[in-house]
């Protein structure tokens, strides 16, 4: 009794699992596990909206404790102020809270990820030598890519993009797929260990 | 807004150059406005999901029950002696997801396998073409690759040869997804430089002018300007 | 040669410059370029052009391409807001089409950011600055807009649409709306369904009700999305700014994906140049040391 209420979570936990693994398999589906199923996907804006929160939360302490970051924080608690403002007074659909939020958030997402390419293409030209025959080969494969994913491969002659789209489908497409495989059997391997209470799953 | 756009996008590029308030400016605008938008939006989802739907008509709906109280049992991540509420509720919502998603993998290796094996001997009935040679070097490719993660520990040495081919067939999938990163990446850069040049009104001054503000502080560094006073560390 | 190797490549900042540098010119001056069609995009195109049979379990589904109401289900749920830049002629192209061909669409958002990437870039030009009182609201199109919960979602409008979610992304009850009427449970009403970067369809849809899948993603989605296409689950994909230039060919539908092609083939020009020339110029080195 002791060890089921040391690890209750993971024990309620598995209950909810069982649940929805019965309703997976069967048609129509047990309508309890419906309801459930249906009901911790509705709650699902709780834990991402509590997750905003939080963080509004760290940035309220630093303006508190009078952190060295203290404009930027202020910045931070401001936008976030204004944002739920903005939507709790003019509603979730107001054009303003909407363009803002493109405008700021979308793009500055975006701006990050693009910056990716710069963190790619940079380490290319400094660091890409032939030191080693694999990391010959990793050059030419690159080259091989860069070829096919612009029209100079077709410019040079058409077998070339041919040859790299035969790569990139037949290849990598099955390398992709034993990477995907290997992961969800890895996390098969793991709730196996949950069930036999070796793992603990135990959120902050 | 466009204005405000353009600040954003190229503001965050400016830390290439180096740490600036700039760049800071954006990163701070960025995550507080999100932080609010995710708050209002999972209020409305909520809102439309679940308030909507809890009185119909006048007569409570009796399933809109269990959100409401998993919600507020959510909220006891505030309330550190009822935290253990919050655990379970949180347990409760990752296990009902990996319920859902668990026989995705098993249903997933045995559609993938089961296509790639058959596939893999087209040749025979088909004839060889690019196309039939290609699904048999995917089926021998695939098996290669798994036997890369799956043979460890005792079984690694009996099957070292194909682990190491198994890595040959992950080091062709890294290099061809590296580079395709890369060339997508940098069409969201391009697509902002078009926006500038192309949109109404104009932004592609932005850009320009954060660039020789950069150039002069590169000679002349601007903290100067303002004096160590009011310095901001980084 | 000398002259190379007087450029300190050590300092990152010379290729910031110059990346910056063949962007700016290649938007510029946008010139037109060969485009290689991929098999995956002659497929995309062909299955919204003539349709496909799809055949997992019996009886086989027979989608007849897309025409004057044709219900097709877009979910926008991977990771469109960062790869919008990578998608957008695509998946404008394409939207175009399916209007012109007087298709049915239902879009649904799995994230916030998605959404307001979509409600910001693609729909006021399609629908207008206020998408709900377009003559199509309803109609032709309906927005569910952001709803929360990926694949258990997926799973659960399998079945029935408006039991889950009852009301769209203004607030409007999906009940009312003539273009539900005959929308609601997906393995059975949806004709056709494109991901935009999506996952998890194979499973959900493909394999257990025939529905044909078509994808949209960003130019390095296909290294994960062609495992779907090779294995028969999609019927076809377009991926990234080349993609779209494909679609524009293939279907005859003017768009601007031109001037990113020239930016990938300067980018690709000088990345290969440069590998080609450092890497000749290190094994020289070596040589001479030796």
């Amino acid at each position: 009794m002791d060890q089921i209420m040391a690890n209750l979570p993971t024990v309620l936990g598995l209950i909810g699992m069982f649940i929805l693994a019965s309703l997976y398999w069967t048609d129509p589906g047990w309508s309890f596990a419906v309801t459930l199923r249906n009901s911790v996907t509705l709650s699902l804006p709780w834990p991402v909206g509590i997750v905003s929160v939080l963080l509004i939360r760290r940035h309220v302490r630093n303006i508190m404790r009078g952190e060295s970051t203290l404009p930027y924080d202020v910045i931070v608690v401001g936008a976030a102020i204004l944002m739920v403002v903005l939507g709790l007074v003019s509603g979730p659909t107001d054009v303003t809270l909407k363009a803002i939020y493109a405008n700021v958030n979308i793009i500055g997402t975006m701006s990050v990820i693009s910056a990716i390419a710069i963190s790619i293409l940079s380490p290319m030209i400094r660091i890409y030598r032939a030191k080693t025959w694999t990391m010959a080969f990793l050059i030419g494969l690159s080259i091989l890519a860069f070829m096919t994913y612009s029209p100079l491969g077709q410019m040079i002659h058409p077998i070339i993009p041919q040859l790299g789209d035969f790569v990139q489908i037949y290849i990598s497409g099955a390398s992709d797929s034993a990477f995907w495989i290997s992961t969800y059997i890895g996390a098969i391997a793991l709730i196996t260990r949950m069930i036999l209470l070796k793992e603990k799953l135990k959120p902050n | 807004m466009p204005y405000l756009n353009t600040f954003i996008f190229f503001a965050a590029y400016t830390v290439l150059y180096k740490n600036n308030p700039m760049y800071r400016i954006a990163q701070s605008l960025v995550v507080g406005v999100g932080a609010g938008y995710l708050l209002v939006a999972n209020i409305d989802a909520f809102n439309r999901g679940v308030i909507m739907n809890t009185f119909v008509n006048g007569n409570i709906n009796w399933a809109m029950l269990l959100p409401w109280i998993m919600g507020l049992a959510y909220l006891c991540i505030f309330v550190p002696k009822l935290i253990n509420v919050y655990r379970a509720v949180s347990i409760l919502t990752l296990t009902v997801g990996m319920g859902v998603v668990l026989p995705y993998g098993p249903a997933l290796f045995w559609t993938v396998t089961v296509g790639y094996a058959q596939n893999a001997l087209n040749f025979m009935s088909e004839g060889l073409s690019v196309s039939t040679a290609g699904q048999f070097l995917t089926a021998v490719c695939y098996a290669l690759a798994l036997s890369y993660f799956f043979f460890t520990d005792y079984a690694a040495k009996p099957t070292t040869v194909f682990r190491k081919l198994g890595r040959v067939v992950l080091l062709v999938y890294t290099a061809m997804t590296i580079t395709t990163t890369a060339l997508g990446k940098i069409n969201l850069l391009q697509w902002k430089v078009l926006d500038t040049l192309q949109g109404v009104p104009a932004t592609w001054w932005i850009p320009a002018l954060m660039f020789i503000v950069m150039l002069i502080d590169n000679f002349y560094p601007l903290r100067n300007l303002i004096g160590k006073g009011s310095e901001v560390s980084s | 040669m000398n002259e190379m190797s007087k450029i300190n490549w050590k300092d990152t900042r010379l290729i910031y410059i110059m990346v910056f540098g063949i962007i700016y010119i290649s938007s510029l001056a946008p010139i037109a370029l060969p485009v290689p069609i991929v098999q995956w995009s002659k497929d995309f195109y062909a299955t919204i052009n003539e349709g496909v049979t799809v055949d997992f379990v019996d009886p086989p589904r027979e989608f007849g391409g897309v025409e004057e109401g044709t219900r097709v289900f877009i979910l926008n749920s991977g990771e469109t807001s960062k790869l919008w830049g990578d998608m957008s002629e695509a998946v404008i192209t394409v939207w175009k089409d399916l209007r012109a061909r007087g298709a049915n669409i239902l879009l649904w958002s799995s994230s916030p950011d998605n959404e307001a990437t979509l409600n910001k870039y693609l729909l006021p030009l399609m629908y207008g600055a206020n998408v709900q009182n377009h003559p199509d609201y309803g109609v032709k199109f309906v927005n569910l807009g952001y709803v929360a919960g990926g694949n258990q979602l997926l799973e659960q409008w399998k079945d029935d649409l408006i039991a889950i979610t009852p009301y769209d992304a203004y607030g409007n009850s999906l009940a009312d709306m003539p273009m539900i009427s005959n929308f609601n449970e997906m393995k059975v009403d949806a004709d056709l369904m494109i991901g935009l970067d999506a996952r998890g369809l194979e499973t959900i849809y493909v394999v257990r009700y025939n529905t044909p899948v078509l994808e949209m993603g960003g130019t390095d989605s296909a290294s994960y999305l062609a495992l779907s296409y090779t294995a028969g689950y999609f019927q076809g994909m377009i991926m990234g700014q080349r993609g779209g230039a494909e679609y524009e060919l293939l279907s005859g539908i003017p768009g601007k994906a031109m001037s990113y092609l020239q930016n990938a083939f300067t980018i690709s020009t000088v990345m290969v140049i440069l590998m080609i020339v450092t890497n000749v110029q290190y094994v020289l080195k070596k040589k001479e040391e030796n």
